[in-house]
């Protein structure tokens, strides 16, 4: 099944949010944008993660900076807590 | 149902200000967000409360009704009768451009009977900001024993109402999230669905223990077996398997069986060890004739 990029215009218009806030996105490297025709595309699997980072930023006012460490962190966490099933299952 | 306080929910005074409220709720939503909570039921469970709360106290009209009824809420229906005849529009916008959050937690909009019985199912209707788009991710977690998830095999998930058909392959961890795209729930605008993560919850298996591909188990050896050596039958996950015992093993010791632990995750014909601990009862109840015997051999040592 072939996978139907989006266009950034339509996440701008339906998450109501400025194109720019999506280049720094791209620039702090948290969301991969792809380049067609001078068109920039999403893949409709890193829409959970910018949705994630809408709420982040717009609800909770966390800059780039902060949401690039929150999502170092979560990574940490996420590692972390396999790491915690794993023992717990050994015990 | 319970009266629920809402201004001790977000901990502010009754008299707090809407930048307060939005103060305080904003402290707190950092605090218990479940994008900063992951796996975190409480913290899920309490965002809603606090969601909940402002949900109310920062909508003008809500916080007036809340705070004009509180506990004699149950006469609120009446009020929104009486309030209806007199031509009453009611459910004006949130005046802050940031509304409660919304969108892909699954159960997000879920409020409390309370909520529902005072404002009835209005939840979410304040939101500022639009993020319905790709639709609502789901959840479920699936629980299966040690030797289901040793085999590749079907299951069937009933989600929302739609029966969900899914291979397992051999090896899942316990923990691990399988996602079914697509089958989350439908898009908004032309958004792409929401997809099904799925957690698999592995039961504790009364003979193994499991530690990433490995497998582990304790075997009781009797006295003379230990020993004098002979053979033990154990049963792996595969079968029954003979093992020799050598003369003079020791207590605890563990050995080692190749390619007879858990099935690697989507690597064919791949498999982990079994690790085999033997655990050696010494007899009891002895007859005075093996007592005796057991005085020579005493003595022999000395």
């Amino acid at each position: 099944m072939e996978t139907t990029l989006i266009t950034t215009e339509t996440c701008c218009i339906q998450y109501n949010i400025e194109p720019s806030f999506i280049d720094a996105l791209e620039e702090f490297e948290l969301i991969h944008i792809t380049v067609q025709e001078q068109q920039k595309y999403i893949h409709p699997d890193e829409l959970h993660d910018l949705e994630k980072y809408i709420h982040l930023h717009y609800d909770l006012n966390i800059n780039m900076e902060g949401m690039d460490v929150i999502n170092h962190l979560l990574h940490r966490v996420k590692e972390m807590q396999t790491e915690l099933i794993q023992l717990r299952g050994r015990m | 149902m319970a009266f629920i306080d809402y201004y001790k929910v977000l901990g502010v005074d009754k008299t707090a200000s809407a930048d307060d409220i939005k103060k305080a709720y904003r402290k707190l939503a950092r605090k218990y967000h479940p994008d900063l909570n992951p796996n975190d039921a409480t913290a899920h469970k309490t965002f809603q409360q606090i969601n909940e709360a402002n949900e109310v106290l920062s909508d003008p009209d809500k916080r007036k009704k809340y705070d004009q009824y509180g506990e004699n809420w149950q006469h609120a229906e009446q009020f929104e009768q009486a309030k209806q005849q007199q031509g009453y529009a009611g459910g004006a916008g949130n005046p802050f451009r940031e509304g409660s959050f919304s969108g892909s937690y699954g159960d997000d909009g879920d409020f409390s009977d309370f909520f529902t019985s005072m404002f009835g199912n209005s939840g979410g209707s304040s939101r500022g900001r639009n993020v319905k788009f790709k639709g609502q991710d789901y959840n479920a977690e699936l629980h299966i024993s040690l030797r289901e998830a040793a085999t590749t095999h079907q299951h069937t998930l009933t989600v929302n109402g739609k029966n969900v058909r899914i291979t397992v392959p051999a090896g899942i961890a316990n923990g691990q999230v399988i996602k079914l795209k697509g089958h989350g729930g439908a898009g908004v605008n032309g958004g792409p669905s929401g997809d099904l993560y799925i957690t698999f919850a592995i039961a504790d298996d009364p003979a193994f223990k499991r530690n990433g591909n490995d497998l582990q188990m304790n075997v009781p050896l009797d006295l003379y077996t230990a020993i004098l050596g002979g053979e033990v039958m154990i049963e792996t996950l595969t079968g029954k398997v003979k093992l020799k015992v050598a003369p003079e093993t020791q207590n605890g010791t563990t050995v080692k069986l190749k390619g007879k632990g858990f099935p690697v995750y989507k690597q064919e014909n791949a498999s982990g060890d079994l690790l085999v601990t033997y655990t050696i009862h010494l007899p009891t109840h002895l007859s005075d004739a093996q007592k005796e015997l057991f005085k020579q051999l005493r003595d022999l040592k000395d």
